[in-house]
């Protein structure tokens, strides 16, 4: 088949369900390169979609021959039914290309099997590590180092002073916002102890026009051409797995000084 | 052509798009930070291949992750184009938006 499926960094997807309401929608963010000497048309789909899930197949759009992009898929599902505050569920996604526009003439297809790790941040059944939410005027141990720590691959300055503020938050009265000091990136070190699993979850706010990176230990889990196709002016929720038993730096870099707030950090371990 | 294919196999991003590429006699792979190597042996012209001679302008364009688009040009051996398919590479993230001023 000339059509390939793999992933970055991780096979798995986690996702913090606290405080939303059914439907909730999954946004995956999928790159795809078109190698052929002619337009391809793609289609993303997963396959055999359990009942709970809706919006399982998107039209994707036509990818030049030659070209890549960054698409989106946004399946919706009910609310999962927890139990002891998580919930994995695997699914099949399939990537489809074809010739045409009508998707008819099919190139080649791929499937790719990714687990959802989906949890309510919030369930006593987490134990909750570390939650900032700069509610008291601090900074609660974010900080900033020099260079573009989290994807050295940004093109432009990045800025980073971090201080409270409270032009954007979730929970009043303060977010943190990255701040004007030029080449620098902000981060903080969280420390797992002796549990077997560790999520975090990561709240931002970010002006439009504008990218940022996200990184998790050695992990690039949002590198700067995906914080661009990212949601802008309202605030994105990003979880992700952390290890145990170790110290792990987050860090969080912005190309612009002042327009990126962080809130309700939360580090939840069982 | 079969000297080139046999003795290089492998050309692979190591570090930020950086190629390094190595000929000679011993197994030419080269690193790549990534889950993947990419193997373009079926990119390569070998007509008028030399052991100790290196592509003079070779780059990648790193989408992200786990695949790129790579090309190797060199005065000697002309140009690479990959090979006729398409990618896709689930990303490390799912996300949503929440509720907040």
């Amino acid at each position: 088949m000339p059509v390939y499926f793999s992933y970055h960094v991780d096979p798995d997807l986690y996702y913090d369900i606290e405080g939303l309401a059914a439907p909730i929608t999954v946004n995956i963010p999928v790159g795809i390169t078109n190698n052929e000497a002619f337009d391809l048309y793609f289609r993303i789909l997963i396959k055999n979609p359990p009942t709970a899930w809706s919006n399982t197949s998107k039209d994707l759009g036509a990818i030049s021959a030659g070209a890549s992009a960054f698409k989106v898929f946004d399946p919706t599902r009910d609310l999962p039914t927890l139990t002891d505050g998580e919930f994995d569920e695997t699914l099949t996604l399939r990537i489809e290309a074809y010739k045409d526009s009508g998707y008819t003439d099919l190139y080649g297809y791929a499937e790719l099997e990714t687990t959802i790790h989906f949890f309510d941040s919030l369930d006593s059944a987490w134990t909750m590590v570390d939650r900032d939410t700069f509610d008291d005027g601090t900074k609660e141990g974010w900080s900033a180092e020099d260079g573009k720590t989290a994807d050295p691959s940004e093109t432009l300055t990045v800025y980073s002073s971090p201080s409270a503020d409270d032009t954007h938050y979730i929970s009043a009265p303060y977010g943190l916002i990255n701040g004007g000091v030029s080449d620098r990136t902000s981060y903080k070190d969280f420390t797992i102890g002796a549990y077997s699993k560790a999520r975090i979850v990561i709240h931002y706010w970010l002006k439009s026009g504008y990218r940022i990176a996200i990184k998790i230990g050695d992990k690039l889990v949002v590198p700067r051409a995906i914080g661009e196709i990212m949601p802008k002016g309202t605030w994105v929720r990003v979880a992700y797995s952390l290890p145990v038993n170790a110290t792990t730096r987050v860090r969080i870099q912005v190309n612009e000084a002042n327009v990126c707030w962080l809130d309700e950090i939360r580090v939840i371990a069982k | 052509m079969s000297h080139w294919k046999k003795k290089v196999t492998q050309l692979s991003l190591a570090g930020k798009g950086s190629i390094i590429y190595k000929s000679g006699r011993q197994s030419p792979k080269i690193g790549y930070v990534g889950p993947e190597a990419y193997d373009i042996s079926d990119w390569i012209e070998t007509d008028n291949y030399q052991p100790t001679t290196r592509p003079n302008n070779a780059y990648a364009t790193k989408l992200t992750g786990s695949y790129v688009d790579l090309r190797v040009t060199s005065s000697r051996f002309g140009t690479y184009a990959p090979p006729r398919n398409a990618y896709a590479t689930k990303q490390a993230i799912a996300y949503t938006t929440v509720s907040g001023t």
